[in-house]
Protein backbone atom coordinates (compact mmCIF):
# COMPACT_ATOMS: atom_id res chain seq x y z
CA UNK A 1 0.00 0.00 0.00
CA UNK A 2 1.23 3.49 -1.30
CA UNK A 3 0.04 5.75 1.00
CA UNK A 4 2.08 8.95 0.04
CA UNK A 5 2.95 8.92 -3.92
CA UNK A 6 6.08 11.09 -4.32
CA UNK A 7 6.25 12.84 -7.74
CA UNK A 8 6.16 10.28 -10.54
CA UNK A 9 9.67 11.83 -11.64
CA UNK A 10 11.08 10.52 -8.01
CA UNK A 11 10.40 7.53 -7.87
CA UNK A 12 11.10 6.69 -11.38
CA UNK A 13 14.23 8.31 -10.48
CA UNK A 14 14.71 5.68 -7.09
CA UNK A 15 13.69 2.82 -9.83
CA UNK A 16 16.35 3.86 -11.80
CA UNK A 17 19.21 4.06 -9.51
CA UNK A 18 18.18 0.91 -8.14
CA UNK A 19 18.41 -0.97 -11.52
CA UNK A 20 21.90 1.02 -12.65
CA UNK A 21 23.39 0.21 -8.88
CA UNK A 22 22.68 -3.66 -9.64
CA UNK A 23 24.07 -3.62 -12.72
CA UNK A 24 27.47 -2.23 -11.30
CA UNK A 25 26.79 1.04 -12.69
CA UNK A 26 29.18 2.96 -9.89
CA UNK A 27 28.51 6.87 -11.43
CA UNK A 28 25.06 5.63 -9.62
CA UNK A 29 26.30 5.60 -6.59
CA UNK A 30 28.31 8.84 -7.35
CA UNK A 31 24.94 10.41 -7.74
CA UNK A 32 23.25 8.98 -4.96
CA UNK A 33 25.97 10.28 -2.70
CA UNK A 34 25.74 13.81 -4.30
CA UNK A 35 22.14 13.75 -3.71
CA UNK A 36 21.32 12.14 -0.42
CA UNK A 37 24.60 12.40 1.69
CA UNK A 38 23.51 15.64 3.43
CA UNK A 39 20.48 13.97 4.75
CA UNK A 40 22.92 10.94 5.87
CA UNK A 41 25.80 12.67 7.27
CA UNK A 42 23.53 15.53 8.52
CA UNK A 43 21.88 12.97 10.17
CA UNK A 44 24.38 10.62 11.60
CA UNK A 45 26.16 13.92 12.76
CA UNK A 46 23.55 15.33 14.61
CA UNK A 47 22.60 11.81 16.48
CA UNK A 48 26.25 10.86 17.21
CA UNK A 49 27.17 14.77 17.68
CA UNK A 50 30.90 13.18 16.60
CA UNK A 51 32.23 14.28 13.07
CA UNK A 52 34.27 10.83 12.96
CA UNK A 53 31.76 8.85 13.97
CA UNK A 54 29.23 10.46 11.59
CA UNK A 55 31.90 9.68 8.77
CA UNK A 56 31.98 6.11 9.31
CA UNK A 57 28.25 5.62 9.37
CA UNK A 58 28.11 7.90 6.03
CA UNK A 59 30.61 5.54 4.59
CA UNK A 60 28.51 2.66 6.05
CA UNK A 61 25.12 3.57 4.59
CA UNK A 62 26.67 4.27 1.09
CA UNK A 63 28.83 0.79 1.49
CA UNK A 64 25.55 -0.97 2.63
CA UNK A 65 23.43 0.45 -0.07
CA UNK A 66 26.04 -0.37 -3.27
CA UNK A 67 26.55 -3.94 -1.73
CA UNK A 68 22.80 -4.77 -1.30
CA UNK A 69 20.66 -2.63 -3.57
CA UNK A 70 17.57 -4.90 -3.91
CA UNK A 71 17.51 -4.47 -0.38
CA UNK A 72 16.39 -1.11 -1.34
CA UNK A 73 11.76 -1.44 -2.36
CA UNK A 74 10.66 1.35 -4.22
CA UNK A 75 7.19 0.32 -2.96
CA UNK A 76 7.71 1.03 0.42
CA UNK A 77 8.59 4.20 0.17
CA UNK A 78 11.35 6.75 -1.28
CA UNK A 79 15.59 5.97 -1.87
CA UNK A 80 16.29 8.96 0.88
CA UNK A 81 14.02 7.58 2.65
CA UNK A 82 15.43 3.85 3.14
CA UNK A 83 19.31 5.44 3.45
CA UNK A 84 18.24 7.63 6.04
CA UNK A 85 16.33 4.80 8.23
CA UNK A 86 20.02 3.01 7.57
CA UNK A 87 21.80 6.08 8.92
CA UNK A 88 19.93 6.34 11.86
CA UNK A 89 19.93 2.62 12.78
CA UNK A 90 23.79 2.81 12.64
CA UNK A 91 23.78 5.85 14.29
CA UNK A 92 21.83 5.41 17.33
CA UNK A 93 24.03 1.88 17.72
CA UNK A 94 27.25 3.72 17.35
CA UNK A 95 25.40 5.87 20.38
CA UNK A 96 24.81 3.03 22.54
CA UNK A 97 27.36 1.38 22.29
CA UNK A 98 29.57 4.59 23.12
CA UNK A 99 27.83 5.04 26.26
CA UNK A 100 28.12 1.15 27.01
CA UNK A 101 32.47 1.61 26.43
CA UNK A 102 32.16 4.85 28.48
CA UNK A 103 30.05 2.85 31.37
CA UNK A 104 28.17 5.87 31.59
CA UNK A 105 24.59 5.65 33.69
CA UNK A 106 21.95 4.81 31.31
CA UNK A 107 20.43 8.46 31.77
CA UNK A 108 23.48 10.16 31.16
CA UNK A 109 23.48 11.53 27.47
CA UNK A 110 21.26 14.73 27.89
CA UNK A 111 20.32 16.69 24.92
CA UNK A 112 20.08 20.07 23.68
CA UNK A 113 16.88 21.50 23.83
CA UNK A 114 16.62 23.00 20.69
CA UNK A 115 18.68 21.43 17.14
CA UNK A 116 21.53 24.39 16.44
CA UNK A 117 20.29 25.76 13.47
CA UNK A 118 22.72 28.66 13.24
CA UNK A 119 25.43 26.51 13.34
CA UNK A 120 24.44 24.39 10.22
CA UNK A 121 25.35 25.21 6.69
CA UNK A 122 22.59 24.35 4.95
CA UNK A 123 19.67 26.34 4.23
CA UNK A 124 17.53 24.23 2.15
CA UNK A 125 14.38 25.28 2.12
CA UNK A 126 12.54 22.28 3.00
CA UNK A 127 15.16 21.58 6.10
CA UNK A 128 14.19 24.57 7.21
CA UNK A 129 10.78 24.35 7.13
CA UNK A 130 10.43 21.38 8.76
CA UNK A 131 12.42 22.54 11.49
CA UNK A 132 10.33 24.97 11.67
CA UNK A 133 7.15 22.08 12.24
CA UNK A 134 9.38 20.50 14.86
CA UNK A 135 10.35 22.80 16.70
CA UNK A 136 6.50 24.66 16.65
CA UNK A 137 5.78 21.21 18.40
CA UNK A 138 4.91 21.93 22.24
CA UNK A 139 7.23 21.20 24.29
CA UNK A 140 6.62 17.86 26.10
CA UNK A 141 6.21 16.72 22.58
CA UNK A 142 9.50 18.47 20.98
CA UNK A 143 11.68 17.41 23.96
CA UNK A 144 10.50 13.30 23.31
CA UNK A 145 11.68 13.96 19.46
CA UNK A 146 15.08 15.50 20.58
CA UNK A 147 15.54 12.85 23.07
CA UNK A 148 15.07 10.00 21.28
CA UNK A 149 15.32 10.51 17.68
CA UNK A 150 17.62 13.14 17.59
CA UNK A 151 19.91 11.85 20.47
CA UNK A 152 19.64 8.06 20.34
CA UNK A 153 17.81 7.11 23.55
CA UNK A 154 15.51 4.34 24.15
CA UNK A 155 12.01 5.36 25.43
CA UNK A 156 13.56 3.84 28.66
CA UNK A 157 16.22 6.33 28.41
CA UNK A 158 14.15 9.38 27.47
CA UNK A 159 11.93 8.58 30.27
CA UNK A 160 14.79 8.38 33.10
CA UNK A 161 16.53 11.88 31.18
CA UNK A 162 12.63 13.47 31.00
CA UNK A 163 11.65 12.01 34.27
CA UNK A 164 8.27 10.58 32.76
CA UNK A 165 7.44 7.70 32.53
CA UNK A 166 7.93 5.26 29.75
CA UNK A 167 4.62 4.80 28.84
CA UNK A 168 4.26 8.08 28.31
CA UNK A 169 7.36 8.76 25.97
CA UNK A 170 5.32 6.29 23.55
CA UNK A 171 2.55 7.73 24.17
CA UNK A 172 3.95 11.54 23.67
CA UNK A 173 5.95 9.99 20.88
CA UNK A 174 2.66 8.98 18.29
CA UNK A 175 1.53 12.33 19.25
CA UNK A 176 4.57 14.30 18.12
CA UNK A 177 4.89 12.07 14.72
CA UNK A 178 1.14 12.66 14.10
CA UNK A 179 0.72 16.29 14.67
CA UNK A 180 4.12 16.39 12.62
CA UNK A 181 2.98 14.56 9.65
CA UNK A 182 -0.50 16.57 10.11
CA UNK A 183 1.52 19.85 9.89
CA UNK A 184 3.33 18.74 7.02
CA UNK A 185 0.56 17.61 5.15
CA UNK A 186 -1.05 21.11 5.72
CA UNK A 187 2.13 23.05 4.29
CA UNK A 188 2.12 20.30 1.71
CA UNK A 189 5.67 19.25 2.14
CA UNK A 190 3.43 15.50 2.30
CA UNK A 191 1.23 14.63 0.60
CA UNK B 1 -4.28 -12.16 14.41
CA UNK B 2 -3.59 -12.37 18.11
CA UNK B 3 -5.42 -8.92 19.00
CA UNK B 4 -3.06 -7.82 22.04
CA UNK B 5 -0.15 -7.69 20.30
CA UNK B 6 -1.46 -6.05 17.45
CA UNK B 7 -2.81 -3.51 19.35
CA UNK B 8 1.10 -3.65 21.56
CA UNK B 9 2.79 -3.76 18.31
CA UNK B 10 0.62 -0.58 16.94
CA UNK B 11 1.15 1.47 20.03
CA UNK B 12 4.80 1.12 19.90
CA UNK B 13 5.46 1.73 16.07
CA UNK B 14 6.11 5.24 16.36
CA UNK B 15 9.01 3.92 19.13
CA UNK B 16 9.96 1.58 16.52
CA UNK B 17 10.62 3.65 13.81
CA UNK B 18 12.86 6.02 15.45
CA UNK B 19 14.82 3.06 16.63
CA UNK B 20 13.86 3.73 20.40
CA UNK B 21 12.92 -0.07 21.18
CA UNK B 22 14.88 -2.45 22.73
CA UNK B 23 16.34 -5.14 21.03
CA UNK B 24 14.09 -7.78 22.16
CA UNK B 25 10.81 -5.48 21.47
CA UNK B 26 12.45 -4.89 17.99
CA UNK B 27 12.24 -8.28 16.78
CA UNK B 28 8.69 -8.79 17.89
CA UNK B 29 7.32 -5.62 16.09
CA UNK B 30 9.36 -6.96 13.09
CA UNK B 31 7.90 -10.19 13.03
CA UNK B 32 4.23 -8.50 13.77
CA UNK B 33 5.01 -5.58 10.95
CA UNK B 34 5.48 -8.21 8.35
CA UNK B 35 2.55 -10.50 8.48
CA UNK B 36 -0.21 -7.08 9.57
CA UNK B 37 -0.91 -5.04 6.17
CA UNK B 38 -2.33 -2.02 8.49
CA UNK B 39 0.86 -2.00 10.71
CA UNK B 40 3.14 -1.98 7.40
CA UNK B 41 0.48 0.28 6.64
CA UNK B 42 1.65 2.34 9.09
CA UNK B 43 4.66 1.72 9.62
CA UNK B 44 4.95 3.51 5.81
CA UNK B 45 3.24 6.42 6.60
CA UNK B 46 5.07 7.22 10.01
CA UNK B 47 8.54 6.48 7.74
CA UNK B 48 7.55 9.59 5.90
CA UNK B 49 7.48 11.61 9.23
CA UNK B 50 10.67 10.30 10.12
CA UNK B 51 12.29 11.06 6.67
CA UNK B 52 11.47 14.75 6.61
CA UNK B 53 12.98 14.53 10.60
CA UNK B 54 16.10 13.30 8.48
CA UNK B 55 15.83 16.07 6.28
CA UNK B 56 15.58 18.60 8.86
CA UNK B 57 19.08 17.54 10.48
CA UNK B 58 20.67 17.56 6.96
CA UNK B 59 23.92 19.20 6.74
CA UNK B 60 26.81 18.99 4.03
CA UNK B 61 29.48 16.25 4.52
CA UNK B 62 33.10 17.23 4.75
CA UNK B 63 34.43 17.24 1.29
CA UNK B 64 37.25 14.82 1.64
CA UNK B 65 34.28 12.31 2.28
CA UNK B 66 33.16 12.06 -1.41
CA UNK B 67 36.11 10.18 -2.40
CA UNK B 68 36.60 8.09 1.21
CA UNK B 69 33.15 6.81 0.93
CA UNK B 70 33.49 6.01 -2.82
CA UNK B 71 36.21 4.13 -3.48
CA UNK B 72 35.78 2.28 -0.06
CA UNK B 73 32.58 0.82 -2.12
CA UNK B 74 34.25 0.34 -4.91
CA UNK B 75 36.57 -2.15 -2.97
CA UNK B 76 33.79 -3.85 -1.34
CA UNK B 77 32.46 -4.79 -4.89
CA UNK B 78 34.26 -3.88 -7.75
CA UNK B 79 32.82 -3.43 -10.96
CA UNK B 80 34.50 -5.11 -13.39
CA UNK B 81 35.81 -2.78 -15.94
CA UNK B 82 36.52 -5.20 -19.33
CA UNK B 83 33.67 -6.91 -20.39
CA UNK B 84 33.65 -10.86 -20.62
CA UNK B 85 32.39 -10.36 -24.29
CA UNK B 86 34.09 -7.10 -25.50
CA UNK B 87 32.71 -7.40 -29.18
CA UNK B 88 28.94 -8.34 -27.81
CA UNK B 89 28.80 -5.36 -25.20
CA UNK B 90 29.95 -3.36 -28.17
CA UNK B 91 27.64 -4.38 -30.00
CA UNK B 92 24.30 -3.76 -28.33
CA UNK B 93 25.97 -0.06 -26.70
CA UNK B 94 26.55 0.68 -29.83
CA UNK B 95 23.03 0.31 -30.86
CA UNK B 96 21.91 1.70 -27.88
CA UNK B 97 23.30 4.98 -28.51
CA UNK B 98 22.79 5.34 -32.09
CA UNK B 99 19.16 4.65 -31.21
CA UNK B 100 18.97 7.06 -28.05
CA UNK B 101 20.02 9.63 -30.55
CA UNK B 102 16.99 8.80 -33.00
CA UNK B 103 14.32 9.15 -30.51
CA UNK B 104 16.08 11.99 -29.23
CA UNK B 105 15.35 13.83 -32.52
CA UNK B 106 11.89 12.86 -32.75
CA UNK B 107 9.23 15.39 -32.77
CA UNK B 108 5.85 14.54 -30.78
CA UNK B 109 4.03 13.81 -33.99
CA UNK B 110 6.88 11.50 -35.34
CA UNK B 111 6.78 9.69 -31.47
CA UNK B 112 2.97 8.98 -32.80
CA UNK B 113 3.51 8.12 -36.46
CA UNK B 114 2.09 4.82 -37.72
CA UNK B 115 4.72 1.90 -38.18
CA UNK B 116 3.93 -1.96 -39.65
CA UNK B 117 3.46 -3.96 -36.95
CA UNK B 118 3.51 -2.09 -34.03
CA UNK B 119 1.01 0.81 -34.36
CA UNK B 120 3.24 3.81 -33.76
CA UNK B 121 6.48 4.39 -33.21
CA UNK B 122 5.78 4.89 -29.57
CA UNK B 123 4.17 1.89 -29.10
CA UNK B 124 7.25 0.50 -30.75
CA UNK B 125 9.29 1.58 -28.05
CA UNK B 126 7.68 0.33 -25.71
CA UNK B 127 7.61 -3.11 -27.34
CA UNK B 128 11.35 -2.87 -27.32
CA UNK B 129 11.76 -1.66 -23.94
CA UNK B 130 9.22 -5.03 -22.97
CA UNK B 131 11.78 -7.40 -24.84
CA UNK B 132 15.01 -5.80 -22.83
CA UNK B 133 12.96 -6.66 -19.48
CA UNK B 134 11.96 -10.06 -19.88
CA UNK B 135 15.48 -10.38 -20.29
CA UNK B 136 16.58 -8.01 -17.66
CA UNK B 137 14.18 -10.17 -15.34
CA UNK B 138 15.95 -13.40 -16.60
CA UNK B 139 19.56 -12.70 -15.77
CA UNK B 140 18.13 -11.17 -12.07
CA UNK B 141 17.87 -7.53 -13.03
CA UNK B 142 15.10 -5.40 -11.31
CA UNK B 143 12.26 -4.20 -14.17
CA UNK B 144 11.97 -0.42 -13.93
CA UNK B 145 8.18 -0.27 -13.45
CA UNK B 146 7.93 3.47 -13.35
CA UNK B 147 5.95 6.35 -15.87
CA UNK B 148 5.55 5.45 -19.20
CA UNK B 149 3.09 8.53 -19.31
CA UNK B 150 5.27 10.82 -21.39
CA UNK B 151 7.55 9.66 -24.39
CA UNK B 152 10.54 11.31 -22.84
CA UNK B 153 9.90 8.93 -19.67
CA UNK B 154 9.70 6.04 -22.05
CA UNK B 155 12.59 6.95 -24.18
CA UNK B 156 14.39 7.03 -20.55
CA UNK B 157 13.25 4.01 -19.07
CA UNK B 158 14.10 2.37 -22.17
CA UNK B 159 17.55 3.72 -22.29
CA UNK B 160 18.75 3.61 -18.63
CA UNK B 161 17.29 -0.17 -18.46
CA UNK B 162 19.18 -1.09 -21.70
CA UNK B 163 22.23 0.43 -20.75
CA UNK B 164 22.55 -1.67 -17.43
CA UNK B 165 21.68 -4.75 -19.19
CA UNK B 166 24.45 -4.20 -21.72
CA UNK B 167 26.87 -3.12 -18.47
CA UNK B 168 25.63 -6.38 -16.54
CA UNK B 169 24.70 -9.26 -18.43
CA UNK B 170 28.43 -8.70 -21.06
CA UNK B 171 30.55 -8.19 -17.91
CA UNK B 172 29.71 -11.52 -16.70
CA UNK B 173 31.18 -15.30 -18.23
CA UNK B 174 28.33 -17.24 -16.10
CA UNK B 175 25.59 -15.44 -16.69
CA UNK B 176 26.66 -15.08 -20.71
CA UNK B 177 25.92 -19.09 -20.71
CA UNK B 178 23.00 -18.88 -18.58
CA UNK B 179 19.72 -20.50 -20.40
CA UNK B 180 17.34 -17.76 -20.72
CA UNK B 181 14.15 -16.72 -22.64
CA UNK B 182 14.79 -15.72 -26.12
CA UNK B 183 12.64 -12.98 -28.08
CA UNK B 184 10.53 -13.71 -31.17
CA UNK B 185 6.94 -14.41 -32.59
CA UNK B 186 7.28 -18.69 -30.91
CA UNK B 187 8.61 -19.53 -27.17
CA UNK B 188 12.00 -19.73 -27.81
CA UNK B 189 15.14 -20.34 -24.68
CA UNK B 190 19.06 -20.03 -25.15
CA UNK B 191 22.11 -18.58 -23.33
CA UNK B 192 21.97 -14.98 -22.58
CA UNK B 193 25.35 -14.67 -24.87
CA UNK B 194 22.36 -15.47 -27.64
CA UNK B 195 19.60 -12.72 -26.18
CA UNK B 196 22.30 -10.16 -26.15
CA UNK B 197 23.23 -10.61 -29.65
CA UNK B 198 18.77 -10.31 -30.23
CA UNK B 199 19.03 -7.03 -27.84
CA UNK B 200 21.35 -5.62 -30.42
CA UNK B 201 19.68 -6.64 -33.04
CA UNK B 202 16.18 -5.75 -32.74
CA UNK B 203 17.66 -2.49 -30.94
CA UNK B 204 18.93 -1.76 -34.94
CA UNK B 205 15.86 -2.95 -36.41
CA UNK B 206 13.62 -0.74 -34.74
CA UNK B 207 16.20 2.05 -34.92
CA UNK B 208 15.78 1.60 -38.83
CA UNK B 209 12.40 1.41 -38.89
CA UNK B 210 11.86 5.22 -37.20
CA UNK B 211 14.94 6.04 -39.85
CA UNK B 212 12.08 4.56 -42.56
CA UNK B 213 9.43 7.34 -40.66
CA UNK B 214 11.42 10.01 -40.39
CA UNK B 215 13.08 9.84 -43.76
CA UNK B 216 16.37 8.90 -42.78
CA UNK B 217 18.52 6.66 -44.50
CA UNK B 218 19.44 3.39 -43.52
CA UNK B 219 22.12 2.56 -41.04
CA UNK B 220 23.85 -0.77 -41.55
CA UNK B 221 25.45 -2.11 -37.79
CA UNK B 222 29.01 -1.94 -37.52
CA UNK B 223 30.49 -5.63 -39.60
CA UNK B 224 31.51 -7.59 -35.88
CA UNK B 225 27.85 -7.21 -35.13
CA UNK B 226 26.21 -8.29 -38.65
CA UNK B 227 28.03 -11.02 -37.75
CA UNK B 228 26.79 -11.94 -34.42
CA UNK B 229 23.32 -11.70 -36.06
CA UNK B 230 23.52 -14.10 -39.23
CA UNK B 231 26.39 -16.21 -36.34
CA UNK B 232 22.75 -16.59 -34.06
CA UNK B 233 20.56 -17.18 -37.07
CA UNK B 234 22.44 -19.59 -38.11
CA UNK B 235 22.56 -21.80 -35.20
CA UNK B 236 18.96 -21.14 -34.91
CA UNK B 237 17.26 -22.26 -38.45
CA UNK B 238 18.13 -26.27 -37.95
CA UNK B 239 15.23 -25.92 -34.58
CA UNK B 240 13.20 -23.39 -36.17
CA UNK B 241 12.95 -25.19 -39.73
CA UNK B 242 11.62 -28.36 -37.72
CA UNK B 243 8.68 -25.88 -36.21
CA UNK B 244 7.76 -24.71 -39.04
CA UNK B 245 7.29 -28.32 -40.23
CA UNK B 246 10.23 -27.32 -43.14
CA UNK B 247 12.92 -29.47 -42.26
CA UNK B 248 14.40 -32.43 -44.17
CA UNK B 249 16.52 -34.79 -42.87
CA UNK B 250 19.90 -35.46 -43.82
CA UNK B 251 20.05 -32.32 -46.06
CA UNK B 252 22.55 -29.51 -45.06
CA UNK B 253 22.44 -26.24 -46.82
CA UNK B 254 25.78 -23.86 -47.20
CA UNK B 255 25.37 -20.29 -46.66
CA UNK B 256 27.79 -17.99 -47.79
CA UNK B 257 27.37 -14.41 -46.92
CA UNK B 258 29.58 -11.80 -48.30
CA UNK B 259 29.67 -8.17 -47.93
CA UNK B 260 30.64 -5.59 -45.15
CA UNK B 261 31.23 -9.07 -43.08
CA UNK B 262 31.71 -12.25 -44.66
CA UNK B 263 31.06 -15.96 -43.32
CA UNK B 264 30.51 -19.41 -44.26
CA UNK B 265 28.00 -21.95 -42.16
CA UNK B 266 27.43 -25.41 -43.09
CA UNK B 267 23.47 -25.20 -41.93
CA UNK B 268 21.91 -28.96 -41.37
CA UNK B 269 18.10 -28.48 -42.25
CA UNK B 270 16.88 -30.47 -39.31
CA UNK B 271 17.91 -30.38 -35.91
CA UNK B 272 18.66 -34.29 -35.71
CA UNK B 273 21.01 -34.28 -38.78
CA UNK B 274 25.16 -33.84 -38.53
CA UNK B 275 26.36 -31.46 -41.33
CA UNK B 276 27.63 -33.41 -44.38
CA UNK B 277 27.95 -32.50 -48.20
CA UNK B 278 25.32 -29.51 -49.42
CA UNK B 279 22.34 -30.31 -51.43
CA UNK B 280 22.12 -26.23 -51.66
CA UNK B 281 24.51 -23.27 -51.57
CA UNK B 282 22.98 -20.08 -50.65
CA UNK B 283 24.88 -16.57 -51.15
CA UNK B 284 24.02 -13.57 -50.39
CA UNK B 285 25.14 -10.37 -48.61
CA UNK B 286 25.43 -10.73 -44.63
CA UNK B 287 23.51 -7.16 -44.21
CA UNK B 288 20.35 -8.22 -46.28
CA UNK B 289 20.76 -11.42 -44.88
CA UNK B 290 20.52 -9.75 -41.34
CA UNK B 291 17.36 -8.03 -42.78
CA UNK B 292 15.39 -10.82 -43.84
CA UNK B 293 16.21 -12.46 -40.07
CA UNK B 294 14.16 -9.54 -39.22
CA UNK B 295 11.69 -10.19 -41.71
CA UNK B 296 12.29 -6.89 -43.16
CA UNK B 297 12.57 -8.65 -46.21
CA UNK B 298 10.21 -10.50 -48.18
CA UNK B 299 11.79 -14.22 -48.74
CA UNK B 300 10.18 -14.33 -51.75
CA UNK B 301 11.74 -11.58 -53.71
CA UNK B 302 15.22 -11.99 -51.52
CA UNK B 303 18.01 -10.97 -53.60
CA UNK B 304 20.22 -14.19 -53.63
CA UNK B 305 22.03 -16.96 -55.78
CA UNK B 306 21.41 -20.77 -54.78
CA UNK B 307 22.95 -23.54 -56.20
CA UNK B 308 21.41 -26.93 -55.48
CA UNK B 309 17.98 -27.73 -54.66
CA UNK B 310 16.00 -24.68 -54.95
CA UNK B 311 13.17 -25.94 -52.66
CA UNK B 312 15.69 -26.28 -50.24
CA UNK B 313 17.07 -22.96 -50.24
CA UNK B 314 13.23 -21.42 -50.65
CA UNK B 315 12.56 -23.22 -47.07
CA UNK B 316 16.08 -21.77 -45.60
CA UNK B 317 15.16 -18.40 -46.86
CA UNK B 318 11.21 -18.67 -45.45
CA UNK B 319 12.43 -19.75 -42.32
CA UNK B 320 15.30 -17.38 -41.73
CA UNK B 321 12.38 -14.64 -41.87
CA UNK B 322 10.11 -16.04 -39.04
CA UNK B 323 13.13 -15.61 -36.71
CA UNK B 324 13.20 -11.99 -35.77
CA UNK B 325 11.95 -10.43 -32.72
CA UNK B 326 8.52 -8.59 -32.98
Amino acid sequence: VVLVQMPRSAAARDEEFRLRLAADDDSALHEVYDLFSPVVYGLAARVTANTEAARDVTQEVFIDLWSRPLAFDPKRGSLRSWLAMLAHRRAVDWVRREVHRRRLPEAAPGFDRLPTVEDEVVAADVARCVRGVVEGLPPPLLDVIECTYYHGNTCRQAAVVLGIPEGTVKSRLRRALACIGDELQRKGLIS
Amino acid sequence: MDERLHREVKEALAAWVVDACPAEETSRIVAHAESCPACATEVDRLRIVTDQLAVAAQAPPPPDLRDAVLSAALRVRTPSVVPANAPLADAYADQIDRLDRVLASLTSAQWNAPVARHGSVRQMVAHLAGNDAMLAADVGLPTITGAQATAGQLHRQWRVQAQALARYTSSREALLRREVRLAGTRPARGPAHAALVQRGFETWIHADDIRTVTGGPAEPPRPHQLKLIADLGASLLPRALRAAGRSHRDRTARLILTGAASGEWSIPLDPETTPGPPAVTVRADMEDFCRLLANRHDPRTFPHQAEGDPALAADLLFVTATLGCD
